[in-house]
């Protein structure tokens, strides 16, 4: 239940109430999870982060700067962004709610049926976060999306600022199935390569939040498509469902998730191999 | 915290808790139609407003966000009592019926239009995608997005509505917006939740965490000691009187077997304690310091589990019969538990809870043995239904209050006589001192059938003296409320290499729960709605209902019939293919047709012999013939993508209109003062438009505009008795009801200005606009200056007529749905292309509300086969007791390509030729979904939810 409301000025202020409420406050973005019912957030001091100024898309030359702020519904919109993340961001199939949730909520909040998180995974984006050091000094800092995933309980103090997308040709590309379109996805993957000078698959990144059992990646598999070890999508499908980890729950049993897990990613690899789809 | 924001154009000011909801400090303003259908779920959209011109949920918003936030609300849309174009597109759509919603759609349509004048499908159906529409379907939002936009460039539409019937009638059978349209998508006043006054206390329940257990001790002793709390009511002070919540006839075929707290728990949800305080804080403060210890008893989820030789027994108390109890009674009684309470039968129904049975029925013609001899092909199948939730959008809810002696009751039912009696019966007071009024049903589809909050919530006022207001959780609508029977239905079924069926045996077992609210009707409708569809002389049913420990069950649209009807044609479709006759072949072969004598309804009354019928009008033929066209039925589509298979299927349906022989409707109409009328309707309207149908049989019968005719109903104080909404007994029913009042004032009139005029009766007429008129000399008499001068010093009284509708005659409606499918093979999606509702409905007498009820109940059928279930754990507790995780279907899983199709039937019976419409169009998706997904990828599935995995899994994939 929250008990308290702030409206930050800007970042600094926001991470310095964070810091001032001692562990209990959280940042308040879109609130599509903070404020509904069974949110996995439970806090009673929220932050508004809403007029930090971080909702704009800006076309910086070699990168896109999304600021943490911006709903699902701009991302949508918006012409500067590559095709995945549009894709992406309908996954969240209600308008209403893609007007209010925002990609920086959606990556701190690092869900198992996280709509985002596989794609920007794969396509391997780059994080702004704001913070303080231990003598109070604000910072600012860039990560690779990855380590702030794996490492999420290190950033709890840090406030995501921008998402940054580099505009190189990198091939990504993304799916998700769940029983309705609102329902909770039993798995979502994500998959991104670039191509070497060969034309041969580089820099693979390949991603699956399943329901249950947290977002995963499969750098084994990423090694041997890059290293030429698999003669088929048909390797790699028999690859991913063998490595997914899964539980049986109201998304599926895990045998499910774990063969939707291997067909997606092997259809996505076909098409990667075949040229077609999921370039920006 | 200030808050300073701009509402609809006004600037306001709020000292106001930041940290609560934008919602709640919209309500705190008046804007009580920024409704909460989810409890923050930021699923259904009943919460829509428009914040700086972006659609948001306002339940997932705190207030202190939008200071300095210019805020619209759907009841900023009207101009006074003048409504919007959208919202006036809506109504005469005919997308307003139970309407929760509607106020929402209406504003999140008026932006998209203030956006985009001119919106594609794709992007109203991305503007509609986070509101969810239970009643009416989507497809008719597209057609009011039309409406609007030819009203703003033209001033007026050129859109066909719906098709028009009887050309010869002027207001029955043509497209009439809705009697009550306006006040619903305005957003005014309309349910219980708005009529509540400041003041009102606040009623929360203590649940039972267990399946299965004796109550062995309850301490209420803190509890009491809580600030604010004026009463508790436990299986220890409750009235000793055992009742069912069913609101069914009376006697009712439903055993009495719950009070309104029991010594035992039968599902996890099942009341333990009532909690009556000042306020909800308070109320849930003191529930808190309730003590329940229990001893805990092996549960029974199943059917299966509770057929067992030793299976734990759910109800194990005394059986008593009010009639035709049997000889050994005192024998059967000798194991009773007395803290398992009664099981009180009102006449026999073949009930043994000793083997957890709580009902049954079995009957026969023909020789089904001979039948199966003589066929070419015998197969036999089982098809399992699931635990399927109504959801009406607007929660199971109740206010009662005091008025001197007297308690009164603001109700969202469809049964306000039976709602009278049952809370009569639990306060042991007479019905004299009950006053039911229906408000507005914002969502019923049968689970508002049954007394589910009302018997306790009047109780506690009546004991109080104090107003109470009472609204169930969304998860309590899931975990203590009716829900669809799981069914396991086992069909056998013979045929010749011609196509023909010699024989069909249907066994039916139902899962009624942890009380028998509709136990024995359900499950023999399963059967009733289904076997008289084929012409067959050997058929035999076997249907048995057990007591076990889920959620309850009870009615819901289309009652037993859809589980019927997917046994029954996925089993035909399934004989067909082991005969290798063309499915459709079969179908037309084997259909009834007008004059077929229905002697298989003998053995399916409602705990008594059935009516033996012929079959009345009957578009089953045309249906099957248009359907088979539209759906282009035995082409062969083939999809790009190689993944992807294509199949189609069809099912025939049926229902009834109401139950002939034991419904009963009432109407009375007044001619007022200056020539207009006034309805008292005991029909209970709960959204479908009921009222509108009795406003247009009195304006046909009396030649008026339908301005000229108001309705009052549902309300016991003024209205007569009416059975209620239920059974698909409105239109028929208390539509004729309606019609015989009319025709008796009609009768009336013409005899008070034969009087009047000094002339015969036979030489007068009633004519537009409202007149009597001479055809012998030409005299004209108002209304008005008949009812004036019937009215004076002098004159012999008001002019009224009444009508009292009972009929053994019944008025089948009959259609078939078709679908087509795409399956992909490689992962086990389903996509519904097209989706054709074909219906005999009579005379549809709205025709454009008609078709929105078939779009409305075809997705939710769509629903029930492709995604929606509930799901227990292992401890019988819900474990998806929300929208989300339930998976109701949006916009976005509409078919493609899907039309209803009203198909021009005149029926004998029904008023103007009409049939019920509604409830039949819950019964053929799943069959012709699961044909279609054999014909696509060749495998039967043959339960609920077909969901992917169960494809993979029957494809081999996994």
């Amino acid at each position: 239940m929250i008990q308290s409301f702030y409206i930050a000025k800007d970042a600094e202020d926001a991470i310095r109430r964070k810091r001032e409420l001692d562990g209990r406050g959280v940042f308040l973005a879109g609130g599509t999870e903070i404020n509904r019912l069974g949110s996995s957030v439970d806090s009673d001091e929220v932050i508004s982060i809403r007029k930090i100024g971080c909702d704009r898309i800006d076309d910086q030359s070699e990168t896109i700067r999304i600021g943490c702020c911006v709903t699902f519904q701009q991302l949508v919109e918006s012409p500067l962004l590559p095709a995945w993340l549009r894709d992406a961001s309908k996954y969240c199939d209600s308008r209403t709610k893609r007007n209010m949730a925002t990609i920086g909520g959606n990556i701190a909040l690092g869900r198992d049926d996280s709509y985002l998180m596989p794609a920007l995974l794969a396509a391997k984006v780059r994080l702004l976060t704001a913070g303080l050091t231990e003598e109070g000094v604000y910072t600012e800092d860039e990560l690779p999306i990855r380590e702030y995933h794996a490492f999420k309980d290190h950033f709890a103090g840090t406030l995501i600022l921008a998402i940054l997308i580099d505009k190189h040709e990198r091939f990504v590309m993304t799916r998700r199935f769940s029983r309705t379109a609102q329902s909770h996805a039993s798995v979502t993957v994500g998959f991104g390569a670039d191509r070497d000078e060969a034309g041969n698959p580089a820099n693979v990144r390949i991603f699956a939040a399943v329901k249950g059992s947290g977002i995963q990646r499969y750098a084994d598999i990423e090694n041997a498509i890059e290293g030429d070890a698999y003669n088929s999508p048909e390797d790699v499908q028999f690859a991913v469902s063998s490595m997914t980890k899964a539980v049986d729950d109201l998304s599926g049993s895990a045998t499910y998730k774990r063969y939707l897990a291997g067909v997606a990613v092997s259809d996505i690899y076909r098409m990667f191999l075949s040229g077609t789809g999921g370039a920006k | 915290m200030k808050i300073n924001c701009v509402i609809n154009g006004r600037t306001k000011e709020f000292e106001f808790d930041p940290a609560r909801s934008l919602r709640e400090l919209l309500v705190s303003d008046g804007h009580f139609c920024v409704r909460d259908s989810d409890d923050r779920e930021g699923f259904a959209g009943s919460d829509t407003v428009v914040v700086d011109g972006i659609p948001v949920y306002a339940n997932l918003m705190l207030a202190g966000e939008v200071d300095g936030c210019e805020i619209r609300t759907p009841d900023g849309l009207a101009d006074g009592r003048r409504l919007s174009v959208v919202q006036q597109a809506m109504v005469d759509a005919g997308v307003v019926q139970s309407a929760y919603n509607a106020p929402a759609a209406a504003l999140l349509l008026t932006w998209l239009l203030e956006n985009n004048p001119d919106p594609s499908k794709e992007e109203i159906k991305d503007a509609l995608s986070g509101i969810f529409i239970r009643d009416a379907g989507y497809e008719h939002y597209y057609l009011a997005v039309k409406l609007a936009r030819e009203k703003i460039a033209s001033g007026g539409y050129t859109s066909e509505i719906a098709p028009e019937f009887r050309e010869e009638l002027s207001v029955v059978g043509k497209v009439k917006p809705k009697v009550d349209g306006r006040q619903l998508v305005a957003g005014w006043k309309s349910y219980v939740e708005d009529r509540v006054e400041p003041g009102a206390c606040a009623l929360v329940l203590l649940r039972s965490p267990h399946p299965h257990a004796y109550i062995t001790k309850i301490d209420i002793s803190e509890a009491e000691k809580m600030p604010g709390v004026l009463t508790i009511i436990t299986c220890e002070n409750c009235p000793d009187v055992f009742y069912m919540q069913a609101g069914q006839g009376n006697p009712e075929p439903s055993p009495h077997d719950r009070r309104l707290f029991n010594r035992k728990v039968r599902h996890v949800g099942d009341r333990v304690a009532a909690v009556v305080a000042e306020t909800e804080e308070q109320a849930k403060a003191a529930r808190d310091k309730i003590r329940v210890e229990y001893e805990l008893l092996k549960p029974v989820f199943t059917v299966e589990e509770a057929m067992a030789s030793d299976a734990p027994l759910v109800h194990n108390g005394v059986v008593e019969y009010r009639a035709g109890a049997p000889e050994n009674l005192d024998e059967y009684n000798k194991t009773a538990d007395p803290r398992d309470g009664k099981v009180i039968y009102q006449f026999p129904l073949h009930g043994d809870i000793r083997h957890n049975i709580a009902a049954a029925a079995h009957g026969k013609i023909g020789d089904v043995e001979k039948g199966f001899a003589d066929a070419d092909v015998v197969i036999e199948r089982t098809y399992q239904t699931s635990q399927i939730q109504c959801t009406p959008l607007e929660p199971h809810v109740c206010y009662a209050k005091m008025d001197n002696d007297r308690l009164v009751i603001h109700a969202s039912t469809q049964v306000p006589w039976h709602l009278r009696r049952i809370v009569a019966w639990v306060c042991q007071i007479p019905e004299n001192k009950i006053h039911v009024i229906k408000e507005k049903v914002g969502g019923g589809y049968g689970s508002k059938q049954d007394v589910l909050v009302e018997d306790l919530v009047g109780y506690a006022t009546w004991i109080t003296g104090r107003p109470i207001y009472y609204r169930n959780t969304r998860e309590e609508e899931f975990i203590a409320n009716s829900t669809r029977h799981p069914m396991r239905v086992t069909v056998k079924m013979g045929g010749r290499k011609d196509g023909s069926i010699t024989a069909i045996y249907m066994d039916v077992r139902a899962n009624t729960g942890p009380y028998g609210n509709h136990c024995l009707t359900v499950p023999m409708n399963a059967c009733s709605k289904t076997l008289p569809l084929i012409k067959c002389d050997n058929m035999k049913f076997d249907v048995i209902t057990y007591y076990t420990n889920i959620p309850p069950t009870g009615a819901y649209q289309g009652y037993g019939a859809p589980k019927g009807t997917f046994g029954l044609m996925m089993c035909m479709a399934e004989l067909a293919d082991k005969l290798g006759v063309d499915y459709m072949d079969m179908a037309k072969k084997n259909r009834v047709e007008e004059g077929y004598m229905l002697e298989i309804l003998k053995g399916l009354g409602e705990g008594r012999e059935g009516n033996v019928v012929p079959v009345g009008s009957c578009g089953l033929g045309e249906a099957l013939d248009k359907g088979a066209a539209m759906i282009e039925w035995g082409k062969r589509e083939v999809s790009v993508d190689p993944d992807w298979k294509i199949g189609k299927g069809f099912a025939m349906i049926q229902q009834g209109s109401g139950l002939p022989g034991l419904d009963h409707a009432n109407c009375d109409v007044k001619l007022l003062t200056d020539g207009t009328f006034m309805i008292h309707s005991g029909g209970a309207d709960l959204g479908t438009g009921l009222d509108t149908i009795s406003v247009k049989m009195v304006a046909e019968v009396m030649c008026v505009d339908m301005d000229r005719v108001s309705i009052l109903s549902g309300d016991t104080d003024n209205c007569n008795f009416d059975t209620g909404a239920y059974a698909s007994s409105g239109t028929y029913f208390s539509g004729n009801a309606s019609l015989k009042a009319a025709l008796d004032l009609k009768t009336n009139v013409l005899d008070e200005a034969a009087y009047q005029l000094g002339e015969d009766v036979e030489d007068l007429e009633l004519r537009y606009p409202g007149e009597v008129h001479s055809l012998k000399t030409g005299n004209v008499l108002t209304y008005a200056k008949l009812s004036h001068d019937a009215l004076t010093g002098t004159g012999r009284g008001q002019v009224t007529g009444k009508g009292s509708f009972v009929t053994n005659d019944s008025a089948i409606p009959y259609g078939a749905h078709f679908a087509q499918v795409a399956v992909n093979v490689r992962t086990g999606e389903v996509k519904v292309q097209k989706f054709y509702a074909l219906q005999d409905a009579g005379t549809p007498i709205n025709p454009e509300l008609a078709l929105c009820q078939m779009y409305g109940a075809a997705l939710k059928s769509i629903g029930h086969s492709l995604y929606e279930g509930m799901v227990l754990d292992a401890d019988g507790t819900c474990l998806n007791p929300n929208f989300t995780d339930y998976g109701v279907p949006m916009i976005s899983e509409m078919p493609d390509d899907f039309k209803a199709v009203l198909l021009d039937i005149n029926d004998a019976y029904g008023p103007f030729g009409a049939k019920s419409i509604s409830e039949i169009a819950t019964n053929g998706a799943a069959p012709a979904i699961g044909v279609a997904i054999h014909d696509a990828v060749g495998i039967w599935i043959r339960s609920w939810p077909f969901t992917p995995e169960k494809i993979l899994k029957e494809l081999g994939r996994m």
